[in-house]
């Protein structure tokens, strides 16, 4: 699945939103405080656990079978706290709120698979449009440091295609599975740097456990890309500079 | 003094710094040896392709009889020199009597070393 492709939902409701109409959205019947208004489709679901801001309104208790038109329309980002004042978003900011926190959300947990302790610089803002700016730079600063980490050969690589099941974290590779890394290899070139030349005297590509065996602290499984000797050193000097196994 | 490894380390590297570690250098492209004051960096022959011989001991005892491609002073404040490969485990160790010392190295080969010889004095 591409990035970002999981939130499809989210941008189908931030597209419906900014259009501000859509012929299938119910609306509160009218008699209701927020009568008139739209009522959630559904979509917006999640809720909110970012310490920056200091309360939401809680969804009022949902039964099976009942209608309701309470503050569960304004979805999850009904209400934020911005320097100690309450500020309602509009239905369009909502969403977009929705939108730019999943994608936050979802970059820094891409990050934190492979270093755990990663927090992006925290972001000062005033407004709900500045919490928005806020959750796109926390998202912009999660990609640089895939990218950052990528380029050293941590995770697969921007050039990573095909890669084989490793057995174990262990380098007792079979002929078999040489063969094969230095095929891909010889295909698609370094995962890390694209190069097709491993750069080594018997022109075999380095074997490379993605995760790196000793920069996987969630222990997941590894697989097996070609690495030229270059993407290869400098991923070493790379984790021995960051103090070795993890 | 003299003690040797036949080694395939991870990412073809080895480390020669104090037991506790030391700074490792920055990466630098297509280079053999990289240092700080704390930390030698030492390419190995490629691991995929065969193993390497790593021989540590005092420079009087290795002398490789050629001039050696690394010459300089490294900080060992424990007293303890350790070659280490990336995940800082200890592949050799040699008790120092100063906390400075003189390290040489010498490579069998330009670029694709498979003895690789570390003296210390």
């Amino acid at each position: 699945m591409r990035f970002g492709q999981e939130h499809q939902l989210l941008y189908q409701l931030y597209d419906r939103i900014e259009r501000k109409y859509s012929p299938d959205q119910p609306r509160v019947p009218r008699g209701n405080p927020d009568g008139g208004q739209w009522t959630s489709d559904g979509h917006v679901r999640n809720g909110r656990q970012d310490p920056r801001i200091l309360s939401d309104v809680t969804p009022d208790r949902i039964d099976s079978g009942t209608q309701y038109t309470q503050s569960r329309t304004r979805g999850a980002f009904g209400r934020v706290v911005i320097n100690g004042q309450q500020v309602e978003p509009s239905p369009a900011q909502q969403a977009r709120l929705t939108v730019v926190e999943a994608q936050a959300r979802e970059a820094i947990r891409r990050v934190q698979e492979l270093d755990p302790k990663w927090q992006p610089a925290p972001s000062a803002y005033e407004s709900v449009e500045g919490l928005i700016a806020a959750y796109r730079a926390d998202a912009r600063q999660a990609r640089e440091r895939i990218s950052e980490l990528q380029q050293v050969g941590i995770g697969p690589g921007p050039f990573a295609g095909e890669s084989i099941p490793a057995r174990g974290p262990e380098r007792d590779f079979s002929a078999a599975e040489r063969r094969e890394v230095n095929r891909i290899g010889s295909e698609k070139g370094c995962h890390t740097c694209g190069i097709a030349n491993p750069g080594t005297p018997l022109e075999n590509f380095v074997i490379d456990h993605q995760p790196p065996t000793a920069w996987n602290p969630l222990s997941r499984s590894q697989r097996l890309y070609p690495q030229c000797i270059s993407c290869s050193s400098k991923q070493g000097n790379w984790i021995s500079r960051n103090g070795g196994r993890r | 003094m003299r003690s040797a490894r036949i080694i395939r380390p991870v990412n073809s590297l080895v480390f020669v710094c104090d037991q506790l570690g030391g700074l490792t250098p920055s990466w630098q492209k297509d280079q053999q040896i990289l240092w700080t004051d704390t930390c030698i960096s030492i390419a190995c022959y490629p691991e995929q392709d065969g193993p390497t011989e790593v021989i540590l001991g005092t420079s009087e005892d290795v002398d490789a009889g050629h001039a050696p491609q690394f010459d300089g002073l490294l900080k060992i404040p424990t007293g303890i020199l350790s070659v280490q490969n990336v995940i800082h485990e200890p592949l050799l160790a040699m008790a120092v009597s100063s906390p400075i010392v003189r390290v040489q190295v010498w490579l069998n080969h330009p670029r694709w070393a498979n003895k690789v010889t570390i003296g210390v004095s």
